[in-house]
């Protein structure tokens, strides 16, 4: 097929993408991360529809780069603040502990299954335990979100959990780039002092650019030229990475990072990065869908299942502690089972492993990627959903209510909606999380309509 | 460039900041290339553009200060990065920023096509009509006539004197082409409003059509003059008209659809303007359908036959700081300096011929018409630039005339250089020195109007 054809059906998915965030039409459909875009993906790809060829994805392999490292800019950009506000210190180091827990509860035995049962070398056994860590650490906090949207779900626990799904994002981003500076890919350059001076230079270039684009976003005020400069600084960065062969995937989520941290506008520069964070998503997650190969059966299955079942253990664990961090009486018992949701993170290492180490290792960690983003949006998302009701931060009306959609309402309805919100019963000091979603919904859209994208 | 917004003025501050972020840009970009040498086209596209992107935006910013347009800018970004200077912008990228050139390409005529208005082109039909008239009759004999009388100091002094005939003809058509990019950028960053401006949108636009038409009635032509067994074609005419008309069906379905969806849909625009600029810049290539003139047409029908002109405009004007940045970098980029040097001195003799040739005219098709003094004094200013058409229109006469292709490009890319070199800065001039720039701010505020509203 054409590769302008591609294209252009990316861009018509991308489109597809806004349109499911921006009319909030459908909302109620769908699984929190978007992950069923990722099955559409491996039913267009060449193992079943072949509208995606090996060949064309090949050449599209620097659009999914680009793709995947803008992801992970709005996600720095975003990285260590929930809801607006910025995350305490201690849960950061929180979330970042029990992802660690989760990577290592993952890893360490899957690589020493395929220790046992593969001839795999030490090159490959360690793409294979950075991997496996990298793409089961994550709770994605989309799943949290999602229950919050949906179900209005507010509360201590919800925070919790909102911030430690925030904070263990960070995880997967350093292993990559600690993978990447330490097993050369096969477009990597040789840096003097390698790998430390590559860990170094990835954190310098996302670090330099941020900065920058903190500078110069803050002193221009119209949001053409801030668009220009949001593309310039990551384009340049993806290219500059690519061409070291370094990580761009970390490098972007350092200077995400560093651009927010550093910008007096900060919010502008969030709310104008979260405009394309769907838009780019769901392109993403067809093409890691089409890039998916069923490995043979042997010895993948076996590890898949020691994969999936150490995850289960390592996030029941990570429930048990947050729900004694909370002293909750009633410690909710599917919490564990909750933290499973993995979404577009994973997704996105898994992807970034397999185009950077072509070959069997890292089509099963994208492989691994996509089942452990199939489990946990589907049944941990369920379980996240109990665990908070049991908690009573769903109330049992929210909780049975249809997620079937509501009337879209105007950027006028939605100020309105807030205003009401804030000037109702509750103390206006302690705005739930509803109102807050409304009067962020409300500038969002309005700051849409005057992007006019 | 304002790009629909108005710009504050710069602080000293603000000016320090774009200046350290020019050195810490080009400074990423040369290092990485110093470190890693190799040419590596995809890669290097990713980076270069980011690179031109940023460098363009803030040397044009820079360049504010000694007062001249952003398009140069842009264009001397491009230049320092390119293969002739730093080579930080190898040839294979500016390969691979074909399709982001050809996207820009189709955004500016779509742009260019919705500031045209039936009621503007109405009230000042009687300057276009002589000014359209007395340019593409007489700059072309101009340029022809100065070419052969330059003839032995260019490449094809070895021609017999039928072909040389030929190459003076084709290269007369090159002379009449003007710039719609090159006017689009600058009134996006002036944003005037006044008669010269209205005039310069008008004149120009209609200027590629004619041009289009003219250079493929002048190639069937000239190719009895290089080949003497080769006879006129219709054959040739034909195919002509097929593309013509074809282009102009095609582009007022764009512009009927485009404007439904405006109406209707209205969101994400921006998404929708890429896929057409990519999916149809690609199809029209592949079906031989003129591009540009489609494009052009679409914009026309939306202004015209639907009430969202205003609202194509807005959208096209926000992606206005990415497209006409690439656009103009990469020109720059794709500047030859040995080939300046090598035939710099009759390319500017050329240049020169044109300009006066085309002030000339300009001031006496004003005074037939009975322009207002402005326009006869500056409805000049916007004749001079050439780019994308002018670049075009001398890959088609090298494909269709392959062996003066190579002098024909050489001599031609020279002189588009020259001129997309100084037209910007003349064209600025003419609109600051009118009392024009600004104008438009003024009269609506931010919002983005279409000239002939302003």
């Amino acid at each position: 097929m054409s590769p302008i054809v591609v294209l252009t059906g990316l861009l018509a998915l991308a489109y597809l993408g806004s349109m499911l965030v921006g009319g909030r039409t459908i909302r109620g459909f769908g699984l929190p991360s978007g992950t069923e875009f990722l099955v559409l993906g491996v039913f267009l790809g060449p193992r079943f529809m072949g509208v995606f060829t090996r060949q064309g994805l090949a050449g599209y392999s620097i659009i999914t780069i680009v793709a995947l490292a803008w992801l992970s800019f709005v996600m720095g950009s975003d990285y260590g603040y929930a809801a607006g506000r910025k995350l305490p210190a201690k849960r950061m180091f929180f979330g970042l502990a029990l992802a660690l827990l989760a990577g290592l509860f993952t890893a360490l035995p899957a690589v020493a299954l395929a220790f046992f049962l593969t001839d795999l070398s030490l090159r490959e056994l360690l793409i294979l335990g950075l991997g496996v860590g990298a793409v089961s650490a994550e709770t994605t906090p989309y799943a949290i979100r999602f229950v919050v949207q949906r179900y209005s779900a507010d509360g201590p626990l919800t925070r919790l959990l909102a911030d430690v799904c925030e904070a263990d994002d960070a995880l997967p981003i350093v292993l990559l780039a600690v993978l990447a500076t330490i097993v050369p890919g096969q477009t990597t350059i040789p840096l003097p002092g390698m790998p430390w001076t590559g860990l170094a230079s990835t954190l310098a270039i996302g670090a330099t650019l941020g900065a920058t684009c903190a500078a110069l976003f803050d002193i221009e005020p119209r949001s053409s030229q801030r668009w220009g400069i949001l593309l310039g600084t990551g384009l340049l960065c993806v290219g500059v990475c690519l061409r070291l062969g370094l990580s761009a995937v970390s490098a972007m989520f350092v200077m995400g990072m560093l651009a927010t941290g550093l910008a007096k506008e900060r919010r502008a520069l969030q709310e104008l990065l979260a405009t394309t964070e769907r838009a780019v998503m769901l392109p993403a997650l067809v093409l890691a869908g089409a890039h998916i190969v069923f490995p043979d059966a042997m010895p993948f299955v076996p590890i898949a299942i020691v994969v999936v079942v150490m995850r289960v253990v390592a996030k029941g664990f990570s429930g048990r502690i947050l729900g004694r961090t909370l002293e909750a009486k009633h410690g909710p018992q599917s919490l564990g089972l909750g933290l499973l949701p993995a979404g577009i993170l994973s997704i996105a290492i898994g992807l970034a492993f397999a185009m950077r180490y072509p070959g069997v290792v890292s089509e099963w960690v994208l492989a691994l990627a996509a089942l452990n983003a199939l489990i946990g949006e589907v049944v941990g998302t369920a379980f996240l959903r109990r665990a908070l009701r049991n908690a009573g931060e769903i109330s049992e009306a929210s909780a049975g209510a249809t997620p079937l959609p509501v009337r879209k309402l105007s950027p006028a309805e939605m100020r309105a909606a807030a205003r009401l919100l804030r000037t109702s019963t509750r103390p206006p000091a302690r705005s739930s999380s509803a109102t807050r979603q409304l009067e962020g919904r409300a500038r969002r859209r309005s700051s849409q309509s005057g992007a006019g994208t | 460039m304002s790009h629909g917004e108005a710009a504050a003025p710069k602080s000293i501050t603000t000016r320090i900041v774009q200046a350290a972020a020019l050195i810490v840009v080009f400074a990423v970009l040369l290092i990485a290339t110093r470190l890693v040498p190799e040419k590596q086209s995809v890669v290097g596209t990713v980076a270069g553009l980011g690179f031109l992107l940023l460098a363009g935006t803030l040397t044009s910013e820079l360049m504010e200060i000694a007062g001249l347009p952003h398009v140069s800018g842009y264009i001397l970004a491009g230049l320092v990065a390119g293969p002739d200077v730093l080579s930080l912008i190898d040839d294979s990228t500016l390969g691979g920023l074909a399709p982001v050139n050809a996207l820009a390409l189709a955004l500016i005529a779509l742009a260019g096509g919705a500031e045209l208005e039936i009621g503007m082109l109405r009230s000042s039909a009687r300057s276009i009509a002589w000014s359209t008239a007395l340019q593409h009759a007489i700059i072309p004999i101009i340029a022809f006539g100065a070419f052969l009388l330059l003839a032995r100091f260019t490449p094809f002094a070895r021609l017999d004197t039928m072909s040389l005939v030929g190459v003076a003809l084709l290269w007369g058509v090159i002379s009449a082409t003007r710039s719609p990019a090159a006017l689009l950028a600058i009134i996006a960053q002036v944003r005037p409003a006044g008669p010269l401006t209205t005039f310069s949108v008008a004149f120009v636009m209609l200027s590629d059509v004619v041009c289009v038409i003219l250079a493929a009635l002048v190639i069937a032509f000239v190719r009895p003059l290089f080949d003497p067994v080769a006879a006129l074609s219709f054959e040739d005419l034909k195919h002509l008209g097929f593309e013509m008309v074809g282009s102009v069906a095609l582009g007022a379905c764009l512009g009927m659809g485009l404007g439904a969806y405006l109406k209707l849909i209205g969101r994400n625009r921006l998404v929708v303007l890429l896929a057409i600029g990519f999916s149809l810049s690609e199809l029209l290539r592949y079906i031989q359908f003129d591009a540009l003139l489609s494009f052009l047409v679409a914009g026309f029908a939306v202004r015209n036959f639907t009430d969202q002109g205003p609202k194509l405009l807005e959208a096209i004007e926000r992606t206005g700081a990415v497209v006409f940045v690439i656009f103009f970098a990469v020109a720059g980029a794709k500047v030859d300096l040995g080939l300046l040097r090598s035939v710099g001195i009759v390319a500017l003799a050329l240049c020169a011929v044109r300009g006066v040739g085309s002030v000339v005219i300009a001031k006496y098709s004003s005074k037939v018409a009975g322009d207002p003094p402005v326009l006869r004094k500056w409805g000049w200013s916007s004749l001079v630039s050439q780019a994308g058409l002018s670049i075009g229109l001398t890959v088609v006469i090298g494909r269709a005339f392959p062996g003066i292709a190579t002098e024909f490009t050489t001599l031609s890319l020279a002189c588009i250089t020259i001129n997309q070199l100084i037209g910007p800065i003349a064209f600025k001039l003419g609109l600051d020195r009118s009392g024009e720039s600004g104008q438009a701010v003024h009269q609506e505020g931010a919002t983005v109007t279409p000239l002939s509203q302003r």
